[in-house]
């Protein structure tokens, strides 16, 4: 759902670059004094993932296509600001390099792709899991919030850029002939999507728990004595 | 402690392997996704609504200019895609570290020291 140039009029294009540009101050900003530096390799190769599995569309239904996104995957290792600048790379790098979502509609695309899809969704999915945890194991609450969540982040993401093209002058066309054929086939893509994010971070919690930011386990992340965080 | 670590440190490469296993597994398969349109695309192409293709980018389309064979031009692009996003991330993530540091007014290695993995995964209730 990479928007091309095109379709948005200036002041859906320029609004959405201006709350993309705001988002990624704010990342900025809280990525820089929490980052842990040795999470730098673990977002490098976070990024060059996304990147690869969004080249490969699968059949949907008959004659379209989609990708996996990897929003709420980055958020989930990384953090909910950290995975929202992994976000922003791989969509900069796609739009500048590779001609994948236009210039101009690139504020648009993160705004759908990293910050709805990435923050916007996390935090709804850690209110939800620790809704849950109160009941479940951590990790029991934490995957089957992220299956749900990653499948709604491909969902909000798609409507939101509906949203766009019908907010915007130049698309003639009624909202039900934008949401309908858009939303309707990421419903499905984002099956696929809460698949392959449920089976990663399982994979992960399993091998290095403590590479998941939103497992907080007992006294995994537990800060050396003076460094708490604020 | 030395058996801690060293399993710890098997683990992890085990894991960065099998990351860039797979990295290697999708930038080879990159040729054969589906050639449908996507959603947004599809609207475009049915309702016959004209969106303009930048041709300012150097590998339009995942495509390397000059390169004949079409899979070859596809995996070559998605290749330095991949390097390309890899350096692109782990460049921002030390230009921000190193910069909150600086601010921070310190220079040492901050809340990453210390970490051990006592908790492991959490057997709760």
């Amino acid at each position: 759902m990479h928007i091309p140039d095109g379709l948005l009029d200036f002041k859906t294009w320029g609004t959405a670059y201006g709350l993309s540009a705001g988002a990624t101050g704010y990342a900025l900003y809280k990525v820089r004094n929490t980052l842990d530096e040795k999470k730098i390799p673990l977002l490098g190769i976070t990024a060059a993932f996304i990147f690869a599995a969004q080249l490969l569309n699968f059949p949907v239904a008959a004659g379209v296509s989609g990708h996996f996104l990897g929003a709420m995957l980055a958020c989930v290792l990384l953090g909910p600001w950290a995975g929202f600048l992994v976000m922003v790379v791989v969509l900069a790098i796609q739009c500048l390099i590779f001609a994948d979502g236009g210039f101009a509609a690139l504020g648009a695309n993160i705004f759908n792709m990293a910050l709805i899809a990435g923050p916007v969704c996390y935090f709804m999915f850690a209110a939800t899991k620790s809704l849950l945890n109160k009941k479940l194991s951590e990790r029991t609450s934490l995957l089957s919030s992220l299956a749900f969540f990653s499948w709604l982040s491909v969902v909000l993401a798609s409507a939101a850029c509906a949203l766009e093209l019908s907010i915007s002058n130049i698309v003639k066309l009624s909202s039900g002939a934008i949401f309908g054929p858009i939303v309707g086939v990421n419903c499905v893509i984002g099956i696929g999507e809460a698949v392959i994010t449920t089976i990663v971070v399982a994979v992960v919690l399993q091998a290095r728990p403590d590479l998941v930011y939103a497992y907080k386990g007992d006294g995994l992340h537990k800060l050396p004595i003076g460094e708490e965080a604020v | 402690m030395r058996r801690l670590l060293s399993r710890r440190y098997l683990v992890a490469s085990a894991l960065a392997t099998a990351a860039c296993a797979v990295v290697l597994l999708l930038v080879f398969a990159s040729p054969w996704a589906s050639k449908s349109p996507d959603s947004l695309e599809k609207v475009v192409r049915d309702k016959g609504l004209t969106s303009t293709e930048s041709t300012a980018a150097p590998a339009s389309d995942y495509k390397l200019p000059g390169v004949k064979n079409q899979a070859t031009s596809t995996r070559l692009s998605a290749l330095i895609g991949v390097a390309v996003t890899l350096l692109a991330a782990i460049g921002l993530g030390l230009l921000v570290t190193r910069l909150g540091r600086r601010r921070r007014g310190t220079g040492d290695p901050g809340p990453a020291a210390g970490r051990g993995i006592e908790g492991g995964p959490a057997g709760e209730a």
